[in-house]
C-alpha cells in the first residue's frame, strides 16, 4: 500500500489549509449560532398570522379560534397596499385570506381555497402553512363523517391540541435546528473547497508526466496503483468530512442525536460524493494547479452564494434560485433548511428529501459519465 | 560478470524504429548492452537518445523491431523485469509535496515491501548522491544540483541490476557533476548494468566502457572510446605559437606527409595528423632545424567531437 500511504503523507502539506479553513469555519458557526439563539427561538405563539375573513361564517370563526390558540391574530387593513407593507415590515409573518362563502363551498366538498400571503421560505410561514392544512383536512373529515359545523370544528380543535402539546416540546430542539442547518449550509463552502483542492493538487502531482513514468517503469501494477490512488482520494475526503461531522456533534450534540442529526449526516454524505466525483473530473481536465485552485474558488464561493449557504434561500431572487436549480449545493442546501422544518419525521414526510439527495447524486453521476468521457476522448487521442 | 570469458547480452535490441506522425525519431536501431558495462549513449540534441530509452521500457510503442532485457522480450507487463531495472529520467521527476527522505522512501518502496530493508537502501543511496545533510529539504528548497542529485537517488534506491541514466547532469554545477559520476562508477563497480546518455563527450571518455554515437535516430559507430578514435583518420592534432610570422612554414607543413590539415591565425598553427608515427617528433626536428622560434607546444588525440564531426559532418554540439 506505497501508493496510498504516500497519499496520505502528502495530505499533510494541506493541514494548513485544512485548519484555515475550519477555523473560519468554526468561528462562523458559532456567531451564527449565537445570533440564532438571540433572535430566531421562535415559539408557535410568537408566529403573528392576519386573517381577511370576507366569509364571516360559523366555520370560519371557529377556524379564527383554533388559529388564535396556535398562533397571534394580527389585524392589519385589507387592501393589498397594507397587506404587502405588514409582510415586509414583519408586523406579521403569514395572511390568509378566506373568500366568501368559503363555510358553505367547504361543507358542500367544493374545490375552495385559503388564499395566503407570505414570506416566502421563512419558517413562519411554512408553520402558518401547516396550521392551516391541518386543521382544514381534520375538520374535512368529521364533515365528511356526518357531523354538523359545529361539532366537527370542536372535534378537529380538540384533536389538534393533542398534538400541539407534544409539538411544544419540540420546539426546544426547533430552536437548535435553524442553528444546525446554517451550519450544514455553510458547510457547503468549507467542504468544496477544502476537498477538491486537497484532492485535485495531490492528483496532479501524481499525474506530472515524470512521476507518471516513474510510476509506470516501477513493477507496480496499473490498476493496484490506481486503485490506492482511489483510496487515498475517498479516506483524505471522508476524514475531513469527518471532522465536520465530529464538530456539528460537538456544537450542536442534541440534534445530532436525534434523526434530525442523521438525515443531515446523509444528505451531507450525497454531497460529499458528488464533491469527490467532482474533484476527480476535475483532474481529468487539467492539471494546472493555478487553474484548479481558481475553479475550487469560484466553485465553492458561487454555488455557496447562489444556493443560499450564506444568505437564507428565503432572500434571494427567482432569478438566482432558478440557475442555483443547476447547482448540487442547492439541493443539499434546500435539504437543511427542509429538515428543519420537519414538525415529525416518518417516512412520507423525509421522502422530498430523499428525492433531494437523489438528485445531488444524479449530478455525482454526470460528474462520473463525464469523467468517463474525457478519459475516453484523451485515450483515443494518446 | 564475465562468465567463463563469455559475456551476456543484458539488452539486445533489433532494428527499432519509432515515429512521431512524420519524425522518424528511431530509424532501424540495433544496440547490445553487456553485462556490467557503462554503456554511453552519446548524440546530440534531438537524436533520439530519450525516445531509444522510453521505447525500451516499453514507455513508447514502437513501429518495428525487437527489444529483449534479461533474455526476455520486454513489453508493459513483464513485471519481473521492470522490478530488476532502476531509471533516472532527463526531466526531474520527484513529489513537491514530499521532502527529500520521503521521495527516496516513496520510489524505492514500489520496489521494496520490507520496510527493514527499505531504510537501508535509502541509507545507501543517499549516500551515494551526497545528500546526507539535506533529507528534511522540500525539492523547492535544493539547487538545481542537489535535485538532480534527489532524482537520482530516486530512480537507483532500490539497487537494480540494469540502470538507464538520462543526461544526469544537464545544468548541474561542477561539484554535483562529480558526486553524479563518481556515484555512477560505484554503482557500476557494485555490479549494475548502466546505460548512459549524454551529449557531454567529455563525460562519455570519463566514465564509458563502450560508447554508441547515434544521429538521426541511427548509429552511426560504436566501441570502446579507442576503437572510436581509430575508426578516423585524424590520429593527432599538435599545435604552437611562433615568435614571427612564418607564412612559408604553413605551406610546407601542409606538403608534408601525413598531414591533412593546418589551421593557421595569428602566429598559431594547428597541424591535424593521420596515420600512426610519431608525429610530434618529426615535427619537433623539423623545427629545430630549420631555426623556427616557438611556444606553447601541445599535442591531442582526437576527441569523440572529432570522430562525429568526420563521420557525419557537424559539431556533436550545436
Ligand atoms: N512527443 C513527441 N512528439 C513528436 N516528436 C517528438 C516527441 N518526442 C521527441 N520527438 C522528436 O523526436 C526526435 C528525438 O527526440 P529525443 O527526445 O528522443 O532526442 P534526445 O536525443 O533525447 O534529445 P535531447 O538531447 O534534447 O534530450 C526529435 O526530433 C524530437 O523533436
Ligand atoms: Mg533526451
Amino acid at each position: 500500500m506505497i501508493v496510498f500511504k504516500n497519499y496520505l503523507k502528502m495530505t499533510k502539506n494541506y493541514i494548513a489549509i485544512i485548519m484555515l479553513y475550519s477555523a473560519i469555519f468554526i468561528s462562523f458557526a458559532v456567531v451564527q449560532s449565537l445570533n440564532q439563539k438571540a433572535t430566531t427561538s421562535y415559539q408557535k405563539e410568537d408566529i403573528r398570522i392576519a386573517i381577511i375573513d370576507h366569509d364571516q361564517s360559523q366555520l370560519t370563526s371557529y377556524f379564527k379560534e383554533y388559529i388564535s390558540k396556535n398562533a397571534i391574530i394580527e389585524n392589519i387593513g385589507e387592501d393589498e397596499e397594507s397587506l404587502k407593507d405588514a409582510l415586509f415590515f414583519r408586523q406579521v409573518d403569514y395572511i390568509m385570506i378566506i373568500p366568501q362563502s368559503f363555510g358553505q363551498d367547504f361543507i358542500n366538498d367544493q374545490d375552495v381555497q385559503i388564499s395566503t400571503m407570505q414570506i416566502p421560505d421563512a419558517y413562519e410561514a411554512v408553520y402558518g402553512e401547516t396550521l392551516m392544512n391541518r386543521y382544514l383536512n381534520t375538520l374535512q373529515l368529521y364533515l365528511k363523517a356526518g357531523m354538523d359545523v359545529s361539532t366537527a370544528s370542536q372535534h378537529a380543535i380538540k384533536d389538534l391540541s393533542i398534538e400541539a402539546v407534544v409539538h411544544m416540546e419540540s420546539n426546544i430542539e426547533n430552536n437548535e435546528l435553524s442553528s444546525v442547518s446554517s451550519f450544514y449550509n455553510f458547510s457547503n463552502y468549507a467542504l468544496l473547497s477544502i476537498i477538491i483542492v486537497v484532492i485535485s493538487m495531490i492528483m496532479v502531482s501524481f499525474h506530472h508526466e515524470p512521476i507518471q513514468k516513474r510510476n509506470l517503469v516501477s513493477p507496480l501494477k496499473t490498476h493496484t496503483f490506481q486503485f490506492q490512488l482511489i483510496l487515498g482520494n475517498m479516506s483524505v475526503a471522508f476524514g475531513i468530512w469527518l471532522i465536520y461531522i465530529i464538530i456539528s456533534f460537538i456544537m450542536y450534540r442534541q440534534t445530532m442525536m436525534s434523526a434530525y442529526g442523521l438525515l443531515y449526516i446523509l444528505n451531507s454524505l450525497c454531497l460529499l460524493i458528488f464533491i469527490l466525483l467532482f474533484a476527480f473530473l476535475l483532474t481529468k481536465i487539467t492539471d494546472n494547479r493555478e487553474l484548479i485552485s481558481g475553479i475550487a474558488n469560484v466553485v465553492s464561493l458561487g454555488s455557496s452564494f447562489l444556493c443560499g449557504a450564506f444568505v437564507p434561500q428565503a432572500y434571494l431572487g427567482q432569478f438566482v434560485l432558478n440557475i442555483a436549480h443547476f447547482l448540487p449545493s442547492y439541493w443539499f442546501i434546500k435539504n437543511n433548511n427542509e429538515i428543519a422544518l420537519l414538525t415529525h419525521i416518518d417516512y412520507e414526510t423525509i421522502q422530498p428529501l430523499l428525492m433531494n439527495m437523489g438528485i445531488i447524486l444524479v449530478f455525482a453521476l454526470l460528474c462520473y459519465l463525464i469523467t468517463l468521457l474525457v478519459s475516453y476522448f484523451q485515450r483515443r487521442k494518446a | 560478470m564475465m562468465r567463463g570469458g563469455m559475456t551476456l547480452n543484458v539488452i539486445e535490441i533489433k532494428n527499432l524504429t519509432k515515429s512521431y506522425g512524420n519524425v522518424v525519431a528511431l530509424d532501424q536501431l540495433s544496440l547490445e548492452v553487456k553485462e556490467g558495462e557503462i554503456l554511453g549513449l552519446l548524440g546530440p540534441n534531438g537524436s533520439g537518445k530519450s525516445t531509444c530509452i522510453n521505447t525500451i521500457l516499453s514507455l513508447l510503442k514502437y513501429d518495428e523491431g525487437s527489444i529483449s532485457i534479461f533474455q526476455k522480450e520486454m513489453n508493459p507487463s513483464q513485471y519481473e523485469i521492470k522490478s530488476q531495472i532502476g531509471v533516472v529520467f532527463q526531466d526531474v521527476a520527484v513529489f513537491e509535496e514530499l521532502n527529500v527522505l520521503e521521495n527516496i522512501d516513496y520510489f524505492c518502496g514500489l520496489y521494496i515491501k520490507d520496510k527493514k530493508q527499505r531504510k537501508q537502501y535509502i541509507h545507501d543511496a543517499v549516500e551515494l548522491v551526497g545528500l546526507q545533510e539535506f533529507l528534511k529539504f522540500k525539492p523547492k528548497q535544493l539547487s538545481g544540483g542537489l535535485l538532480r542529485r534527489l532524482n537520482i537517488a530516486c530512480g537507483i534506491a532500490h539497487k537494480p541490476k540494469l540502470i538507464f541514466l538520462d543526461e544526469p547532469t544537464v545544468a548541474v554545477d561542477p561539484q554535483s557533476r562529480h558526486h553524479i559520476l563518481e556515484g555512477i562508477k560505484e554503482l557500476n563497480r557494485l555490479g549494475a548494468t548502466i546505460v548512459y546518455t549524454t551529449h557531454y563527450m567529455e563525460e562519455v571518455e570519463q566514465l564509458c566502457h563502450r560508447i554508441v554515437i547515434i544521429d538521426k535516430g541511427k548509429v552511426i559507430a560504436s566501441g570502446t572510446n579507442d576503437e572510436l578514435k581509430n575508426m578516423i583518420t585524424l590520429d593527432e592534432r599538435i599545435g604552437f605559437t611562433l615568435e614571427e610570422d612564418n607564412e612559408k612554414l604553413v605551406d610546407d607543413l601542409k606538403k608534408m606527409n601525413n598531414v591533412i590539415h593546418v589551421h593557421y591565425e595569428e602566429k598559431t598553427i594547428h597541424v591535424s595528423y593521420q596515420g600512426k608515427d610519431d608525429h610530434l617528433k618529426s615535427l619537433i626536428d623539423y623545427l629545430s632545424q630549420n631555426h623556427i622560434q616557438y611556444h606553447q607546444l601541445y599535442s591531442e588525440r582526437p576527441t569523440l567531437n572529432d570522430v562525429f564531426l568526420e563521420l557525419t559532418g557537424k559539431e556533436l554540439r550545436d
